[in-house]
């Protein structure tokens, strides 16, 4: 499983019995899945806050208007933090 | 900015608080 892996037609969720939690002490996202925790960055957790059934070109497209970024790159990172979490087990695509 | 994500697993001193 890597980033080639991923289509742009997945849509990426997060895994059963995890969430996406905003802890307001650290002032940033986490994941929390069972017997674990992830601290995400600004990036990771906007990336993570649009994993919620929409597919992932649109996911991508959202990204590069708020971050008038270009979208290759965008699609590119996206991806292989995708296919890290889904070897993590936290989401599924 | 868009910068690469970053995602660490804690388990740990974070922003000056113990876990």
């Amino acid at each position: 499983m890597g980033p080639a892996d991923i289509t742009i037609d997945c849509q990426p969720k997060l895994a059963a019995g995890v969430r996406l939690s905003f802890d307001e002490t650290r002032k940033t996202w986490m994941v929390l899945a069972p017997e674990r925790v992830f601290m995400l960055d600004d990036i990771a957790g906007e990336i993570l806050q649009r994993c919620t059934g929409a597919c992932l070109s649109e996911i991508v497209q959202d990204l590069a208007a708020k971050f008038d970024a270009p979208k290759q790159a965008i699609e590119e990172d996206v991806k292989e933090l995708l296919a890290d979490l889904v070897v993590k087990g936290v989401l599924d695509l | 900015r868009w910068n690469k994500p970053k995602i660490i697993e804690i388990s740990m001193e974070i922003n000056g608080y113990f876990c």
